[in-house]
């Protein structure tokens, strides 16, 4: 028997990444401060990663950090103290698309896991071998591999693969786009993506004549979600389950990584029917603010696997409220407000130590005990009375299936 | 009269250049019309008053650091009538300040300065001008040490050791050695070769211009450039010129590729090609396995983009770097000079900026319900309209117009190779754009340089 795949999580930052150790993942990756992309993420400075690496290994999971830039000349100082830095801290793997970092980690003895990144498009198994051969520890495919590739790729190299589960994607190979310069001078692949493959463009054909239709031309994909084919991940032999969204919210990253941990056990205990798929697939599409598909993963994907609807996104008011604190003598939650709610409404409660369970709100007061109309300031403290016992960082969110 | 100086020389013991290596360079300045002349090093003016014989509208500016030598110089020099001629000064060369260009520059000096006097002087060189330089041999010293009497003869030939490493490793230069007379050196400033991605419809055309290679894509193998043949093709091309070819097997690699793969770069091997350009490393392997003998040169010009990288592939056997975007020109000769890739990059063409497995001109048909005609459509932003191309291979997007970097050409005189290519633009607007690259005429509009002397922002916001 391989051993239990790894449910990878992103983490924009320190509190995102106890919430997905809480919630059920395995391992997180992160950026730091320099040399990652997603330059506009929070991201951890060494301290926080340092905190990272040391709660992670207490809870017995691991840190992978994202060194994923495409170097210039002018980038490279410091990068070798960096990657000291990091080993340090006890970060247990890189991501790295530039070839450069294999060299420094190699020549300074730097003790640390090299991870592929997704950015070189590995597609192949001779890609795969190649990398293995120069000392990496996994590579993470390019979101182009279909099923039956992955597991050649699996079978002929015999090296961990990292495969992307769920998120958003790139609608090029990933790296091979410089859209962002072009458009925007604002470096791609150094962290600077303006995500110009969602924006829309009226196209024309060779004689410059306009193609008349009401909606235009993008390259905007749909989201990627695999939740169906978890059972079948698993017997393939993929390492870990990468889940995108560095930027992406806590309760995002709660509902996300909470499903797929659920589905994922579910398999290993033989319980993941079609009806739990059924219900996970539902969570997932609510929590998500575009629709998704498998792409690539099960067939080769057409118009259904691209997005026409222009950059509107849905903007998710689902998550009502995270709770503090649970009093099991009075009854009473207290929660952190995030999103309007008020008495009479049908909501459900979530959690790492709970069964899922719905109620109606009753009475809601605030932190002196006086009596409110409705909850819609976010961030306040409200209290109401909840005959189930509930704990630290579950989730209340609206009812909604 | 001449005769007089030889024998002077050899009564004195002042080495002055032997008969055949002076026959030699004699008949390199006349071969190669060659008027201005710098020497380094005078002696007693043989070698400048040989220079000067050969035709009558030749200057030569000669500088001498003895001064009794220098006077001897000047006296042989009236002798000979050529004071208007030959401008002779007397300091060491290296303090001289000297402005002018010339079509040659001698050096036959003091061996210890050989490499300063090449680097301080190779400036006033004029483009196609030669740096020629005497006694590489020291009385076959060089060759067999064993002949070495003097610690001063020792000191002697391990300068010229070193100026010859100099001479091997340069960037700038190449040289070739005349084993003539005492040994000469003839170091040329490095020009690029010129090559060429055609179309079907212009191969032949461009074949008969004066390039020196054409690049050329194997079907189902390749996403660049237009022209895609299969073997029994690329075998008529080879037999058809005598230009170099060098082959792309440049598409995005998957496992089912591989066997084909395979078999393609077996049959190139056998073939006269020079270079394989590819993108996935995974070729690499394949080529390492395989026994592949012809150069790869890697085609990730989004991501390796540092020396560092390329000293990685160059390390995994990796002989050239192809770059077209996005990358400044001080980066590019910083890589240039620091690795030791031979370096591609593309001087006119639309360049690719995005490519996708999908195929983006379908899905959008399909749609919005209407059939696509064509394999190439433009999408418009802010009134530029950028190629959008699709084959079996996916999807992919160019920039809204050509760069052509014929006005910045003399800046990259150390990149191997220029890269024309001629997709999606007019046959004769192609070609004349082809004849300004092959005569270096320069265009009297501002072209597109794309990202060639502009840094691309790295991060959007100061996290810090």
């Amino acid at each position: 028997m391989n051993k239990r795949i790894e449910l990878l999580s992103p983490a924009g930052n320190l509190e995102k990444l106890k919430i997905a150790f809480l919630y059920g993942a395995d391992a997180c990756y992160i950026g730091g401060r320099n040399f990652s992309l997603r330059a506009n993420a929070t991201n951890f400075s060494i301290e926080e990663i340092a905190y990272a690496c040391t709660y992670a290994h207490s809870l017995g999971k691991k840190v992978h950090v994202t060194v994923n830039i495409a170097f210039h000349n002018e980038d490279v100082n410091n990068l070798k103290e960096y990657l000291i830095n990091l080993e340090e801290c006890g970060v247990d793997a890189i991501i790295v698309s530039d070839p450069l970092v294999i060299d420094i980690v190699k020549k300074n003895n730097i003790n640390i896991a090299i991870h592929m990144s997704t950015q070189i498009s590995s597609l192949n198994y001779e890609d795969v071998l190649f990398w293995k051969n120069m000392g990496c520890e996994r590579v993470v495919l390019g979101r182009e591999t279909s099923k039956e590739e992955i597991k050649e790729i699996i079978d002929k190299t015999g090296i961990d693969i990292e495969c992307f589960v769920h998120g958003a994607m790139c609608s090029s190979y990933s790296g091979r786009c410089v859209l962002s310069n072009y458009f925007t001078g604002r470096d791609a692949n150094r962290g600077g993506c303006a995500q110009i493959c969602r924006w829309t463009f009226p196209l024309y054909d060779k004689d410059k004549k306009k193609v008349e239709s009401d909606t235009e031309f993008t390259m905007s994909t749909k989201d990627l979600s695999l939740i169906k084919y978890i059972g079948e991940m698993i017997d393939i032999g993929i390492a870990s389950l990468k889940v995108e969204g560095r930027m992406r919210s806590n309760y995002y990253i709660a509902t996300v990584i909470s499903t797929y941990r659920e589905a994922i056990d579910e398999y290993y205990n033989n319980n993941l029917t079609k009806d739990k798929i059924e219900y996970y697939s539902k969570i997932l599409n609510r929590v998500a603010n575009r629709e998704s598909t498998d792409q690539f993963f099960n067939k080769f994907p057409g118009v259904e696997g691209q997005y026409f609807l222009g950059r509107q996104e849905v903007s998710n008011q689902d998550f009502l409220g995270i709770v503090l604190d649970y009093d099991m003598n009075t009854q009473m939650v207290s929660l952190i407000q995030k999103n309007y709610f008020k008495k009479g409404l049908e909501v459900e409660m979530f959690g790492p130590n709970i069964n899922a369970f719905s109620f109606i709100i009753p009475d809601i007061y605030d932190e002196e005990g006086n009596l409110l109309e409705v909850a819609n300031h976010p961030e306040q403290i409200v209290r109401f009375k909840l005959n189930k016992e509930v704990y630290k960082d579950d989730i209340m969110r609206i009812k909604f299936i | 009269m001449i005769e007089e100086i030889e024998n002077y020389a050899k009564e004195h013991n002042i080495p002055i250049m032997l008969p055949d290596g002076i026959e030699y360079l004699c008949n390199y300045i006349k071969e190669h019309n060659i008027k201005s002349i710098l020497e380094i090093g005078s002696a007693i003016g043989y070698s400048a008053i040989k220079m000067a014989s050969v035709s009558d509208d030749i200057e030569i500016t000669t500088i001498e650091k003895d001064t009794d030598r220098y006077n001897i110089a000047v006296d042989n020099i009236r002798k000979f009538n050529l004071l208007d001629r030959i401008l002779i000064i007397n300091d060491d060369a290296l303090n001289v300040p000297v402005s002018g260009s010339y079509d040659l520059i001698f050096i036959d000096a003091s061996k210890s300065a050989n490499i300063k006097f090449f680097n301080k002087f190779k400036n006033n060189l004029n483009p196609n001008g030669v740096i020629i330089t005497d006694n590489l041999s020291f009385h076959g010293l060089v060759e067999d040490e064993t002949l070495i009497k003097t610690k001063n003869q020792r000191g002697i030939v391990r300068h010229i050791k070193e100026y010859i490493e100099f001479l091997n490793n340069n960037k700038e230069f190449i040289t070739t050695y005349i084993p003539l007379g005492d040994t000469i050196s003839i170091s040329k400033r490095k020009d690029n070769k010129l090559v060429v991605c055609p179309t079907n419809d212009n191969l032949e055309e461009v074949l008969k211009t004066n390039i020196d290679g054409i690049i050329v894509g194997i079907k189902n193998l390749s996403v660049f450039p237009s022209l895609q043949v299969d073997i029994n093709k690329l075998k008529k091309i080879i037999k058809s010129t005598d230009k170099e070819i060098i082959v792309s097997v440049n598409k995005m690699i998957h496992n089912k590729d591989i066997p084909y793969l395979e078999e393609v770069l077996m049959e190139l091997n056998k073939l006269n090609i020079s270079k394989i350009l590819f993108y996935n490393v995974g070729v690499i392997n394949i080529a390492k396995r395989l026994g592949i003998t012809k150069d790869l040169v890697i085609m990730q010009e989004h991501l390796n983009t540092s020396i560092y990288s390329n000293n990685f592939y160059y390390n995994s056997g990796v002989k050239g770097s192809f770059f077209s975007f996005y990358i400044t020109k001080e980066e590019l000769l910083d890589i240039k000079n620091n690795t030791n890739m031979e370096i591609m990059f593309m001087g006119y063409g639309y360049l690719p900026i995005f490519y996708s497995r999908r195929y983006l001109l379908t899905n959008y048909f399909n749609y919005i319900n209407k059939n696509k005609e064509d394999n190439l459509y433009y999408m418009k932003h802010n009134d530029e309209e950028y190629p959008v191309l699709e084959s079996n291979n996916g999807s992919i997007i160019y920039t809204s117009k050509p760069v052509n970097l014929i006005n910045k050409i003399d800046e990259l005189r150390s990149i191997d190779y220029i890269v024309i290519d001629s997709f999606n633009i007019d046959n004769s607007e192609f070609m004349n754009v082809l004849n300004s690259f092959i005569n270096k005429t320069k265009s009297n509009k501002e072209e597109y340089i794309g990202f060639f002397n502009t840094k691309t922002i790295y991060k959007v916001k100061n996290n810090e």
